[in-house]
């Protein structure tokens, strides 16, 4: 059966500036022999590790390594993720774009918040942190919402570096 | 009664809708409710439940969910009834169809408007 191309993404608590992809394609091509990787923002560059030079992160060992981590992440990102796979001589055989949104950066942070809040149960009743933390909270759902609902690459940028900027900015809470 | 962090996620999102009703009801100035509490249920919830998609075994879930529940407030025990009572709801008009509850929704044919 010919290859049918996919990858799913995810990240791992405690490791927000990694993007892990999974290989999830079906089917055998045996010409292939590996990957490559192009992570694109919304401003049309491509985000790769430290060192690399090209545009892409090879994804080598097909078909046996199935997961690469790519340690590419300075914050959350809404990226149009884009997976070649190639013969040895350089020659695209299929690819598959994937639009995603990765926000553990963010997300951890909104925990947190709700953990300080535990042990400080009056921080709710303190407005500013109050009405931050609801800008926070509005701006990650619409993140969420813009990517899936529109697939809207800009507009969920845009809500996560506003989460972002609150993230950042600790005395807007305090 | 000691609940598990699915079963407070639970009673929280039937909270939610439970406070948003009494906060409606409550009028201008709000009676004795908190007329804020739908959204800061809505707002930890959101943590909580991202937390336990991503490790639901995390020790710290305790205490965030702890905290979630006793945000609930007087509307966790009419919650739980609920969630262990309810059965969806028969939304009658034009046409009957059923949904809600565990069967989840139905189909219907006809104009609801004619």
């Amino acid at each position: 059966m010919a290859i049918t191309a996919n990858f799913s993404e995810s990240q791992t608590i405690g490791e927000p500036s990694i993007l892990t992809l999974t290989d999830t394609s079906t089917g055998t091509d045996v010409t292939i022999t590996q990957r490559r990787v192009y992570a694109t923002k919304v401003d049309g560059n491509t985000l790769v590790e430290d060192g690399t030079t090209t545009a892409y992160e090879v994804w080598s060992g097909f078909p046996g390594t199935t997961t690469i981590d790519l340690d590419i992440l300075d914050k959350d990102y809404a990226l149009s993720v884009l997976v070649q796979w190639l013969t040895a001589g350089g020659t695209v055989v299929t690819s598959k774009t994937r639009l995603i949104a990765v926000r553990m950066y963010n997300d951890t942070f909104y925990y947190s918040l709700t953990q300080a809040q535990t042990s400080n149960p009056t921080l709710m009743t303190n407005k500013k942190y109050y009405g931050s933390k609801k800008k926070l909270s509005v701006e990650l759902e619409a993140a969420n919402s813009a990517m899936e609902f529109a697939g809207d690459q800009y507009a969920t940028q845009a809500c996560l570096d506003r989460a972002t900027y609150l993230r950042l900015n600790s005395q807007l809470f305090l | 009664m000691a609940f598990t962090v699915a079963e407070i996620i639970n009673i929280a999102e039937v909270s939610i809708f439970l406070s948003s009703q009494d906060v409606a009801k409550s009028g201008l100035f709000g009676g004795s409710v908190d007329r804020d509490l739908p959204i800061k249920l809505s707002m930890e919830l959101q943590a909580v439940e991202w937390k336990y998609g991503y490790d639901p075994s995390a020790t710290d879930l305790i205490s965030t969910s702890n905290y979630l529940y006793d945000l609930c407030g007087q509307y966790a025990a009419p919650a739980w009834l609920i969630i262990n009572e309810g059965e969806g709801g028969t939304m009658i008009g034009g046409e009957t169809f059923e949904g809600g509850g565990s069967s989840g929704g139905g189909s219907f044919t006809g104009d609801l408007f004619n």
